[in-house]
């Protein structure tokens, strides 16, 4: 080619083009720079999973190993941990850098980082726990694990999966990128065609195949992603977990070891077939089909988990629980290309769940306290066992310093424990005191362990704070059961030998010394061959020693047969069946306990065996309590006697029977509940249980009973656990305490509320009980009367005496009597006062040393009631009643001086005799009738006739009461009846009545008197006429005349009568004198003329106010009483003269006799109604009447007299006031006007 | 026993018919005038209407008893003496007041007499005296 030519053409054909291409190059070279970046973020998001999923593989390592470990004990398996750990540890930088630049993502690392430190820090705890021989195998501890790690799994999970979606995205953008690339370099193909045809093949085609380099590098990208795609193919496959991958179609291409050995399909077999052929997968509790997840992909697009509770049947129609299965979508240049599904067996894990899922909610009844805090002491987390211990919710103390929970005095406590976390170290177990949100303290054991995140920095401490009080309990329940076992195998049947870990003795129990010869002493020390020397029955050949072969083998080992012992002194002894048991604790061989048992006596102890069996047998059966056992399936598997006759008794049958069935039957459901609750507890966590006092009332039977029991869970004969019940009746127990408390009460009850002073003394007289009787009656408090000598409440003058009669009393034995003679002892008050008191001594001997009680009563009340009695006997004497007190018989025991005036028997006459008898008495009604009604009522009253001596009758009014003797047995009940005279007032009754008759008579004869005096005017007045007209005859008018002086003398005695019954409203004037005249004029009509003078000597002339018909009964009264005091041809002087007495002004009336006089004794009681001295002839009632008349009118009435025969008579003085001030209305008669 | 024309006009009221016919017959015995009446309304008319010169009356009358009666005849006439003539011993005071006399029945009829003779004298001379004046 011309160069020129060429040159030219080139420059023609590459300056035009070039510059054109030039630009479209930069475009190009732009555009793959960016699709070079997007390679690199696909590469780099593939570099971030793969790094993830490294860690996570490494920590379920770590998860692994440390659970085997916690379960086995076995330190191989911490192995796995720590390499995870450290692997792990080193990934975690890397994966933080390479998520740095995505915040997103960082934050899910983080999230991811913290879970796991959590989970880490539990584990270093686990670890040491298991290290520390302790169980950290229990469920609560191992939930916690759980679900720390189930979070790390989840953020992980979430971080990887986001990762996943960023990489499908960045694919996705890449290959965008990439069609554009295509894009440009087909245009670009075609202008450099066109080019290339201008400006020559060659340049062309070195330009197109520098460009197709750089294409290529594009492609290199593009296979490292692909490689990286390998990868993780291949960690899938190594993971352990089964791997299935299909083609876009959903036939499978690929199946790993696992996958096959889980479906039980081949990869051959496999190879080609639909996935839902070989992966059957079904919902584990409805057994239907699940969407088989190559569909769903399909569908969604995208990545997908299995739905949970799958279960893949296998190809001989297994199931197999699978779970953490993914499906995720593999589409390299854009296209769904397959799916990947990644499953795993969790058969076991499942189980486990399960079982976890069952006894949390039972974790929940008991644990620890477990708080976490930060490192300035803050609360961070709280649980349940803490809220129990502490009381705090973890509401209201998350977020406080956990110095609210520390006694002031031990905040250093706090301060050395922080020291301790910063540094990272755990702190020692420490037993300290805490404060409960009550206040109270609580002794606890604190473990404190850090907690470290990711880079292992401390961000604060966990606490693990147990009741001390508790593990004090188990610790002595460890000491108990430490002492049980060398008991037991000092005393067991068997031989033990125990060896250290080089087979030198340790230890040789009772039996083991018998049979070997060798004293523990001895042996101690030795090899075992040397002391535990063993040959072949038969081949007299040396057998292998147990112990070095449990050595060297680390397995438990038997014995040959046909042993025989060799011992000490050379004596053969077969012996049989023996084991070797050996103890690895933590996997380190400790020592070998040799159990060996002599044959000879293997026959022998077989029987003992069933003998002890049958004697533990009975004494079970017989046992005065009752034992019985609840088995796995909560039913009752065994009962004892006692049981069944006792408690158990209203539940028939009841063995086999359900035991909350049983329960339900015996008590209320909420106790039945409650003792479900507890045995349940027991059954399922193997705590054993004691009951606190337990009363309820029985629900078949309704009455209250108490019991004790306990609880221990124990591995019944079909290998499952049950619980046995020991249980005690206590209900008689319980009753007879109350009873023995409620005595004790009611005792110190009586003595404190006794109205009796009750002093105790010992032998000193010293005072060691006063009650408050004794603080009242001697005035004196109880401290200050107790330890001190009794003297001071003894006058001074009685304590020697008393003394010797306390010490006298003591010597006597006799354990209670009065002391002395009632009334003859005497107490002293605190201030001196003596009273008189009555005593009762006892003595009681109590831990050798006698006590004297004395009862004291303050008599000084009924001392004074005492000398009132016999006062009131006085007065029954004195009393003019009759008395009389019959007993049952009606025998007179009782006759008092009033029945003896009364009745006029003396009393030694009428004691004993009937007072029937005695009385003749008249009774109203049948005396049988009166009797039954004193029974009945024990009163009766009722008027009685009854005789005196003299034969005279007297109405009594009798009132009977029935006397019944307080209860004194052998006195029966007696009469007592009181008898008034009662004739008297009869009389009096009869008086009063015919006063009220003649009142009546008074006014009738007022009004007849009245009718009379008309007539009489009409008579007078005829006769007047008459006389006129009978002129001068003389007989006529003698007659007539007599006729009027008749007619006039009855005017004047019917104007008299008149006078004497007229009464008045009100008083009013009345003439003294006239009056005095008009009396005198009709007392002398009723008495023989001229037999006793009347002279009247009136100075008084005036008027005084008055009721005049009274005055008139008066004065007649006073005038009759001198006309019969005075013997015929007496003088009878009637005065009157103006007086003054009290200030008044008045009229003095005196009318004086010289009759006989009157007694002195008679004067005192002559106003007294019935009292009369005219013997039987007066009615005792006028002077009383007239008395109360004159103290009506204001007035006075006094009675002077002398019985002397020389100088006798009586003057009887009346004093009216000229004014009356009555008190009183007049009662009687009114006008008949 | 004067003349009966000088006598003097006598007004006797009494329930009791047969007592007071009687002492109209005294009276005129005595040459009186009477008139009579058995109750107070009637007494009253016949004291307004007839110049009678001294009254008898009775305490204890049905209907209108005496000392209504006198009380209204000294409001008519009250220089007319009355003689409360009655059966009871005790009258009210008040109504002793009223009357120039009181006498019981029953004390003898000279009595009665006198009294009458007596209270018209007085009358006289204090009616001779007052017309001297």
């Amino acid at each position: 080619m011309d160069r020129k030519k060429f040159q030219a053409t080139l420059r023609r054909a590459f300056w035009v083009p070039f510059g054109i291409a030039l630009v479209l190059a930069a475009t190009l070279i732009l555009e793959v720079r960016f699709l070079m970046e997007r390679a690199a973020w696909v590469e780099h998001t593939g570099q971030v999973i793969a790094v993830a999923q490294r860690i996570y593989r490494n920590r379920v390592d770590q998860e692994t190993g440390l659970r085997a470990y916690v379960l086995t004990g076995d330190t191989r398996f911490l192995e796995p941990f720590y390499e995870g750990r450290r692997q792990a540890s080193a990934l975690e930088p890397q994966l933080r850098q390479l998520v740095a630049d995505n915040p997103e993502q960082t934050a899910r690392n983080e999230d991811s980082f913290r879970a796991f430190a959590a989970w880490s820090s539990w584990a270093d705890e686990a670890i040491a726990l298991t290290k520390g021989g302790e169980d950290a195998g229990n469920m609560k501890f191992q939930l916690r694990g759980k679900g720390l790690m189930d979070e790390y799994r989840r953020t992980r999970t979430a971080f990887i999966e986001r990762e996943q979606q960023l990489r499908e995205e960045r694919v996705a953008r890449s290959r965008r990128a990439l069609e554009l690339l295509n894009a440009t370099i087909v245009a670009l193909s075609i202008l450099f065609a066109l080019g290339f045809a201008v400006l020559g093949r060659k340049q062309l085609l070195s330009l197109s195949r520098s460009f197709n380099e750089a294409l290529n590098n594009s492609e290199a990208n593009a296979a490292e992603a692909r490689s990286q795609r390998d990868w993780l193919h291949t960690t899938l496959t190594g993971i352990g977990d089964a791997v299935i991958a299909t083609d876009a179609g959903g036939l499978i291409t690929l199946m790993n070891p696992v996958a096959e050995k889980l479906t039980g399909w081949t990869l051959k077999e496999a190879q080609g077939k639909p996935l839902s052929e070989v992966f059957r997968i079904v919902n584990q509790e409805t057994h239907q089909s699940v969407e088989n997840p190559v569909d769903k992909v399909r569908r969604l697009n995208r990545a997908v988990g299995l739905a949970n509770h799958t279960i893949l049947v296998n190809k001989s129609g297994q199931e197999v629980a699978i779970d953490d299965s993914g499906a995720p979508i593999f589409g390299p240049n854009g296209a769904l290309t397959g799916i990947v599904l990644v499953f795993r067996d969790v058969t076991e894990q499942r189980r486990t769940q399960k079982a976890i899922a069952q006894l949390a909610a039972i974790v929940e009844f008991s644990g620890d306290a477990i708080i976490t805090k930060n490192l300035d002491g803050i609360l961070q987390t709280w649980n349940a066992g803490a809220e129990r211990l502490f009381g705090y919710k973890a509401g209201e103390i998350i977020g406080k310093p956990v110095t609210v929970l520390i006694p002031p005095d031990r905040l250093n406590e706090e301060t050395e424990i922080l020291q301790r976390i910063r540094q990272g170290r755990p702190s020692e177990r420490l037993e300290t005191v805490r404060l409960a949100k009550d206040g109270t303290p609580i002794r606890v054991s604190v473990g404190v362990s850090p907690i470290k995140d990711v880079e292992g920095r401390v961000i604060g401490a966990s606490k693990v704070i147990h009741d001390i009080t508790e593990l004090a309990a188990s610790r002595a329940e460890l000491l108990r059961e430490k002492e049980l076992v060398a008991t037991t195998l000092t005393s067991i049947g068997d031989a033990v030998i125990a060896t250290d870990a080089e087979g030198r003795i340790t230890f040789l129990n009772a039996e083991a010394e018998r049979l070997t010869a060798w004293k523990t002493s001895d042996a101690t020390g030795r090899p075992l061959p040397e002391v535990f020397r063993i040959i072949n029955e038969e081949t007299r050949q040396i057998v292998d020693n147990p112990v070095d072969k449990a050595l060297r083998l680390g397995t438990v080992v038997g014995l040959a047969n046909h042993t025989v012992l060799l011992t000490k002194d050379g004596r053969e002894i077969p012996i049989d069946d023996s084991a070797a048991p050996i103890r690895v604790p933590g996997g380190q061989l400790f020592g070998v306990v040799l159990v060996f048992r002599d044959f000879t006596a293997r026959k022998q102890a077989m029987t003992q065996l069933a003998q002890s069996q049958k004697t533990l047998f009975d004494l079970v059966e017989r046992a005065p309590f009752g034992i019985y056992i609840v088995d796995s399936q909560f039913c009752i598997s065994v009962m004892n006697s006692a049981s069944q006759t006792g408690a158990f008794r209203n539940v028939k049958p009841v063995i086999g029977r359900d035991f909350g069935e049983a329960m339900r039957i015996l008590w209320p459901t909420d106790v039945a509940r409650e003792i479900i609750a507890v045995f349940r507890h027991t059954l399922e966590t193997g705590e054993p249980y004691y009951s606190p006092r337990f009363t309820n009332p029985r629900h078949d039977i309704g009455a209250v009973e108490s019991y004790e029991w306990e609880l221990h869970r124990i591995r019944l004969a079909d290998g499952q656990y049950g619980v046995i019940c020991y249980y005690f009746d206590s209900t008689k127990l319980r009753q007879a305490e109350q009873g023995a408390r409620d005595a004790q009460e009611r005792l110190s009850g009586l003595i404190n509320s006794a109205m009796d002073a009750v002093i105790s003394v010992d032998p000193r007289q010293q005072i060691v009980m006063f009650n408050p009787a004794a603080e009242k009656m001697f005035g004196c408090a109880a401290s200050e009367a107790l330890g001190n000598s009794l003297d001071r409440f003894i006058p001074a003058r009685f304590r020697e005496v008393h003394r010797q009669h306390i010490e006298h009393f003591g010597q006597t034995g006799v354990t209670n009597r009065t002391m002395f003679r009632p009334g003859t002892l005497w107490g002293q008050r605190h201030n001196g006062e003596e009273f008189p008191i009555e005593a009762t001594i006892s003595q009681v001997e109590t831990g050798g040393q006698k006590l004297f009680t004395v009862i004291l009563r303050d008599i000084t009340e009924r001392k004074e009631a005492e000398s009132k009695l016999a006062e009131q006997a006085n007065l029954l004497e004195l009393t003019s009643d009759a008395i009389i007190v019959r007993d049952e018989a009606g025998r007179i025991a009782y006759w008092n001086k009033g029945a003896e005036d009364l009745y006029g028997w003396a009393r030694e006459e009428a004691i004993g005799k009937s007072t029937r008898d005695l009385l003749q008495t008249t009774f109203p009604q049948p005396l049988e009738e009166i009797i039954d009604r004193v029974r009945k009522e024990k009163h009766w009253q009722g008027e009685l006739l009854h005789t005196r001596k003299g034969g005279e009758l007297v109405t009594v009014l009798s009132r009977w009461a029935l006397v019944e003797h307080e209860k004194v047995a052998g006195v029966p009940s007696s009469l007592m009846e009181i008898n008034t005279d009662i004739s008297r007032r009869k009389q009096l009754e009869a008086a009063l009545q015919s006063n009220e008759r003649l009142a009546l008579a008074g006014r009738l004869s007022a009004s007849i008197a009245h009718e009379i005096h008309n007539p009489l005017d009409t008579v007078g007045n005829v006769l007047f006429l008459l006389s006129q007209r009978v002129g001068k005859e003389p007989g006529a008018r003698q007659l007539i005349g007599v006729a009027q002086k008749e007619v006039q003398r009855v005017t004047e005695i019917s104007k008299n009568m008149l006078s004497l019954h007229r009464e008045s409203r009100s008083a009013s004037p009345v003439k003294i004198s006239e009056l005095l005249e008009g009396v005198v004029a009709l007392i002398e009509e009723t008495i023989a003329k001229g037999s006793r003078e009347i002279h009247l000597l009136l100075g008084f002339e005036g008027e005084v106010e008055a009721f005049p018909s009274e005055l008139r009964q008066v004065f007649t009264n006073v005038i009759k009483n001198a006309v019969e005091a005075t013997a015929e041809g007496g003088e009878i002087k009637i005065f009157s003269e103006a007086a003054r007495e009290s200030g008044r002004n008045g009229v003095l009336v005196r009318v004086v006799d010289d009759g006989v006089g009157i007694s002195e004794e008679m004067q005192s009681r002559l106003f007294s109604p019935f009292v009369s001295s005219k013997e039987e002839s007066g009615t005792g009632l006028g002077l009383w009447v007239s008395h109360s008349i004159v103290e009506k009118h204001g007035g006075t009435i006094r009675i002077s007299s002398s019985s002397d025969p020389e100088d006798c008579g009586t003057t009887v003085s009346i004093f009216l006031p000229l004014e009356a001030t009555p008190r009183k209305k007049v009662v009687g008669a009114t006008p008949a006007a | 026993m004067g003349k009966v024309n000088s006598a003097g006009v006598v007004l006797c009221v009494d329930d009791e018919a047969v007592g007071l016919s009687v002492r109209k017959a005294v009276l005129e015995s005595q040459g009186y005038r009477v008139f009579t009446s058995e109750n107070g309304p009637d007494a009253l008319a016949l004291f307004s209407a007839e110049p009678i010169d001294l009254v008898v009356l009775d305490y204890m009358m049905p209907g209108m008893k005496g000392d209504v009666v006198a009380e209204k005849m000294k409001q008519l006439k009250h220089s007319v003496p009355i003689v409360m003539l009655s059966a009871y011993l005790d009258l009210p005071a008040e109504t002793l007041t009223l009357v120039d006399k009181y006498m019981t029945k029953g004390e003898s009829p000279t009595a009665l007499l006198e009294a009458i003779a007596e209270l018209l004298s007085a009358k006289h001379r204090r009616s001779k005296a007052t017309s001297v004046e």
